[in-house]
């Protein structure tokens, strides 16, 4: 399947979701006005590769600096779709959320996802 | 203190200045507020507290510019271009002791005002975890309104803050109010 790969800039993450490499994932500064429309083909990309594949393990980083609260539901429409795609076709997805090591609101964002979605969750210090 | 001297006559602006660096302010902008405003506020903001000053404290300050910006640019979206004009935003970044103070003044319409009170008193009656259950709450049911925010913007900025936020609304007319947020955040 097609490769999703978005350049970061001052406002929005990097984000690469590639399949047949096996690498997934967020970094850098999610601040968009308008979150929606920039994290939309993310999710587009995720209901393709639910309807797609198989057997795969996938490990999800979310490695970010800051992010809005534009983007806070946002990531919580990824990683809904990451707790279905979990669930099915012999699909496994482990979320690894990264925290700066000084960083206790992003850490504790981590922690409130995981109370949001049934999804193995790692924090991971940095 | 100005005596009727304009504000840029020279020696009105050193009083200007003087106030300023009394006052320890960071960074004040005043005008029109967009995305790439935003980048450039960070980027100043940045600089500046990036000397002395821990992670936390410097993330939730930036933070906290960030949603302010994007809830002042929310407002304008909305107004005519001469408002617009006559009544400019200001975002303010200055150091009282040990606790940092945004201030941001902005043009709502006064049909807002209730509402926006209300928020603020909502949120201001919260203590950290009760503005934890409602952001939880928000992020499991709330829609996203016709502004594009879901309403978390003033909770994750209290939260953040942990202090009380002030705010205040000044009649500018029959249709428009100036609206002033100041919110505190605590060096550590």
């Amino acid at each position: 399947m097609d490769v999703l790969n978005l350049k970061g800039t001052d406002d929005t993450p990097t984000i690469v979701l590639n399949a047949e490499e096996k690498v997934f994932n967020i970094s850098g500064r999610s601040l968009p006005e308008d979150a929606a429309s920039f994290y939309n083909p993310v999710l587009t990309w995720l209901d393709d590769f639910a309807t797609t594949q198989s057997g795969v393990a996938m490990k999800f980083e979310v490695k970010l600096e800051y992010f809005n609260t534009a983007s806070s539901k946002l990531l919580l429409d990824i990683f809904s779709k990451l707790e279905s795609i979990n669930s099915n076709n012999g699909n496994s997805v482990n979320l690894e959320w990264y925290y700066e090591d000084d960083d206790e609101d992003m850490m504790e964002a981590g922690e409130e996802y995981s109370e949001l979605v049934e999804l193995n969750f790692t924090l991971k210090q940095y | 203190m100005i005596n009727n001297e304009s504000i840029i006559e020279s020696k009105a602006i050193y009083e200007f200045y003087k106030n300023m660096q009394k006052e320890n302010v960071m960074l004040l902008y005043q005008g029109d507020v967009n995305q790439s405003l935003l980048n450039a506020i960070l980027s100043i903001t940045e600089g500046k507290l990036d000397t002395n000053e821990n992670g936390s404290a410097k993330k939730r300050v930036l933070n906290i510019m960030v949603e302010c910006v994007q809830n002042i640019y929310k407002h304008y979206e909305h107004l005519e271009q001469n408002i617009k004009n006559d009544y400019s935003s200001i975002l303010m970044l200055a150091l009282n002791e040990d606790k940092y103070i945004i201030s941001t003044g902005n043009v709502i319409f006064n049909d807002k005002v209730e509402l926006i009170k209300n928020k603020l008193d909502n949120v201001n009656s919260l203590d950290k975890e009760g503005l934890k259950s409602l952001y939880m709450e928000i992020m499991k049911n709330g829609k996203i309104s016709e502004k594009g925010g879901a309403g978390l913007g003033l909770i994750d900025i209290a939260r953040k803050s942990g202090e009380k936020i002030e705010y205040h609304f000044s009649k500018i007319s029959e249709t428009y109010s100036y609206y002033i947020l100041v919110i505190k955040i605590k060096k550590k």
